[in-house]
């Protein structure tokens, strides 16, 4: 001991040591948890990710590795010249605009059912908000494919009732888009949720005070509630913004014949899935892996945007 | 400034809990008021309906000449200082203090061309007294008495109504306060509470008393009428507690403004109230000054709840022998005879030796010295607290009993001089100081004093 702590070693650090010396099979068995998962990511990430990439410089046409050939840039040149990529991106951005509407009414309906309303009344609302979440998209959607059918359609037998011309939800151009973005909105109630145990978290002296500072309703939910669950809003955004960049099933579902009136349901996630179904002769997997990895890149640069962005408004205080 | 009067105020809560029941009082400009009590006895709420952010269920609440019943907590006039201070996480606490100043809007006059200030009747304050007017003419008609208060401010605002409608007033706008001026009133505020250092600061990154310095800060910039305080201390440790406490009685003394505070902690409401205002349950026990709480309790839960450590109390009988009153302990063995001059203040109904009485003694009014006061008892040491500068000796007048550990009906606490060593078990003699004893009824818990 003496010797120790000539050695600079104090007792309590000798002592200290030995008790964060782990045993051998608490050694084996941490490592057999962190090696599992990392396989996983090897497998299943890493390599189709590296794959992926390799496969996007070569003309790929089957699922056989052995017929590839190098082909260089070619695919990501040819991928920018396609006449359907104008399309998917116009789509693809337009799309994206479900993302902010949602997220504000969605917030705003949050807001509403946490104000002291009748009990019931918040009960079915929360359950006709929640449903579309549980029976999921594809159910969602091809409920509301019924109800925007262009001849036999709910809407259109209304609007042909009250003498009006009937309209071609999911047969024109212009009538498509809005109808999936009336679709989007109803299926995102888990959003209306997240934000309701996230308001119900404020503080409520806070609410008190800035009342008493002499704020409006508005003003308190601006000033002092919206900074509060900033946090909540800005996964809440990145979560839906790397959805909306890869969606297609609902443009899927209404659109029937797979890219709609006037190529209108072309999103990029369904141009990649096409690459690869209808179109592996003329253009198989390296184009695609070329714009998943476009899609990938722009999906980060996204995210890092919204990010650094968000450093300045998102409070965690 | 202004005073604040409270009548006939009652809180019930939607599930029938009655928080605040007739609560009465009128406090005066420049007053510290403190509403004091444990827990659930109302003293938050009633604090809360005076800043309009709880209903006030019937009653009327006057703050100056104005009734406020339902009148917005921005319109009162009033700031607040909350228990968890209630500051704004995501600004600094320049804009913590500014936050009201920057959002509220003051009429600066109008000009016209040649820069001279317009008259013209004040529709709008017109518009607003009449409307005022009739909600007071509602709730007389909803009152079966007359309410004198009521009354006044019916008259009084005929004869503003009246003034407004005949004379032009100086034609103004809403503006905003502006920034330099916000800027001036921000840094006064800070200087006067020493947190101009912290200015850039988020209150995370600050202690709890300089979080509670920013609440006030907050309060201060509006320069409000009254001040309202919800257990601004209780969040602090014992040490800054002190120092806070007085913090906000200096603060009283330079704002002159009146303020009213609520506290559960008896020390805090003695030191810094100019009157108090005991709560139990909801209903108001006393209103008082705080040495006459100390020293004229209107019932036993006044006299329990004030001073530290608690009053004794003891059940006795009282009984008149020629011109002297027997005091016979009901759970002790124990009986003193003073002259009746020393009880000339009881209620001499309670002399028949039939009606049970409380009798209180404060533990400074028990001595172990011996012969410092001439009625003796013997009393079984139980333990000993030195606190240092004295002693607290718990120990129990019945000397036959058993030394418990709960509370019991002849458990006494007294006073002896620091160093006091005695062992458990120990029979001691006490001297009582009969002079100083409060009594009650033993049903009602009320004094038995009829004069003061």
């Amino acid at each position: 001991m003496k010797l120790l702590a000539k050695a600079g070693f104090s007792k309590q650090i000798f002592f200290k040591k030995k008790e964060a010396v782990v045993g051998k099979g608490e050694k084996i068995q941490g490592f057999l948890m962190a090696v599992i998962p990392f396989i996983g990511f090897l497998a299943f990430t890493a390599f189709p990710l590296g794959l992926t990439i390799f496969v996007s410089f070569t003309d790929l046409h089957s699922y056989d590795l052995t017929t590839l050939q190098w082909c260089g840039f070619d695919n990501y040149i040819k991928l920018f010249g396609l006449p359907m990529f104008k399309d998917a991106v116009v789509n693809t951005l337009y799309f994206l605009l479900s993302v902010p509407i949602n997220l504000v009414s969605q917030l705003f309906i949050a807001n509403l059912l946490n104000k002291p309303l009748n009990k019931t009344f918040k009960k079915v609302a929360r359950l006709i908000l929640y449903i579309p979440t549980i029976i999921g998209g594809v159910a969602v959607a091809l409920i509301w494919n019924w109800i925007l059918e262009p001849n036999y359609g709910v809407f259109n037998s209304l609007l042909s009732a009250l003498g009006l011309e009937k309209i071609g939800f999911t047969t024109t151009k212009e009538w498509f888009m809005p109808s999936v973005l009336i679709i989007k909105w109803w299926s995102a109630g888990l959003n209306v949720l997240i934000f309701q145990s996230a308001l119900a978290n404020v503080d409520n002296s806070l609410k008190e005070a800035a009342r008493i500072d002499g704020a409006s309703e508005r003003r308190i939910f601006f000033s002092v509630v919206i900074p509060q669950i900033s946090p909540m809003i800005l996964y809440t955004l990145m979560i839906e913004c790397i959805a909306a960049f890869q969606e297609m099933s609902v443009m899927q579902i209404i659109a029937g014949n797979g890219v709609g009136p006037s190529n209108s349901a072309v999103t990029l996630s369904y141009l990649m899935y096409r690459m690869t179904n209808e179109n592996i002769y003329t253009e198989g997997f390296g184009l695609a892996s070329a714009l998943g990895i476009v899609l990938g890149i722009v999906v980060i640069i996204v995210s890092v945007t919204i990010n650094t962005i968000s450093k300045k408004f998102v409070s965690y205080d | 400034m202004a005073s604040v009067r409270l009548k006939d105020i009652c809180k019930v809560y939607p599930n029938g809990l009655e928080a605040v029941k007739n609560f009465n009082m009128e406090i005066e400009d420049k007053e510290f008021i403190v509403f004091v009590g444990p827990s659930g006895c109302g003293k938050s709420t009633a604090l809360r309906m005076i800043a309009g952010l709880e209903a006030i269920t019937s009653g009327e609440l006057y703050i100056g000449d104005k009734l406020v019943n339902g009148v917005e907590p921005k319109d009162r006039d009033i700031a607040m200082v909350f228990q968890n201070y209630a500051l704004y996480p995501h600004m600094t606490i320049y804009n913590n203090i500014a936050f009201g100043l920057k959002i509220r809007k003051v009429p600066v006059p109008v000009l016209d061309e040649q820069g001279n200030e317009v008259y013209e009747t004040d529709y709008k304050k017109v518009k607003e007294l009449e409307r005022y007017l009739s909600k007071l003419k509602k709730y007389k008609e909803k009152s079966n008495e007359i309410i004198p208060e009521l009354e006044q401010a019916i008259i009084n605002t005929e004869n503003e109504l009246e003034y407004y409608k005949a004379t032009p007033q100086k034609k103004t706008v809403l503006k905003r306060i502006p920034k330099a001026e916000i800027d001036r009133k921000v840094r006064e505020a800070a200087e006067i509470l020493g947190i101009t250092d912290y200015l850039k600061k988020k209150p995370k990154e600050m202690s709890g008393g300089q979080r509670q310095r920013v609440a006030l800060g907050r309060a201060i910039v509006r320069q409000p009428k009254v001040f309202l305080l919800d257990e601004p201390l209780s969040n602090l440790d014992a040490k800054l507690r002190t120092s806070m406490r007085a913090e906000i009685s200096k603060l009283h003394n330079k704002l002159q403004t009146t303020f009213i505070y609520v506290t559960h902690d008896q020390v805090e409401a003695m030191t810094m109230g100019t009157r108090i205002v005991v709560m139990k349950l909801g209903v108001v026990q006393q209103i008082d000054t705080p040495s006459n709480l100390y020293n004229y309790p209107a019932n036993k839960f006044v006299a329990g709840f004030i001073g530290t450590p608690q009053m004794n109390f003891f059940n006795c009988k009282l009984l008149k022998n020629g011109a002297e009153i027997m005091i016979n302990f009901i759970d002790a063995d124990i009986s003193f005879t003073v002259p009746q001059k020393t009880l000339s203040h009881i209620n001499s109904d309670y002399f028949d030796g039939t009606k049970s009485v409380i009798l209180g003694i404060r533990s400074e009014h028990i001595s172990i010295e011996k012969n410092k006061y001439p009625h003796k008892a013997k009393c079984q040491v139980s333990f000993i607290e030195d606190l240092g500068i004295d002693c607290q000796l718990y120990g129990d007048i019945n000397v036959n009993g058993v030394d418990s550990i709960t509370e019991s009906p002849t458990r006494l606490v007294l006073k002896a001089p620091a160093g006091t060593k005695f062992n458990t078990g120990d029979i001691k003699e006490v001297y009582f100081d009969l002079k100083n004893i409060h009594l009650f009824d033993a049903e009602t818990e009320h004094t038995l004093r009829v004069d003061k």
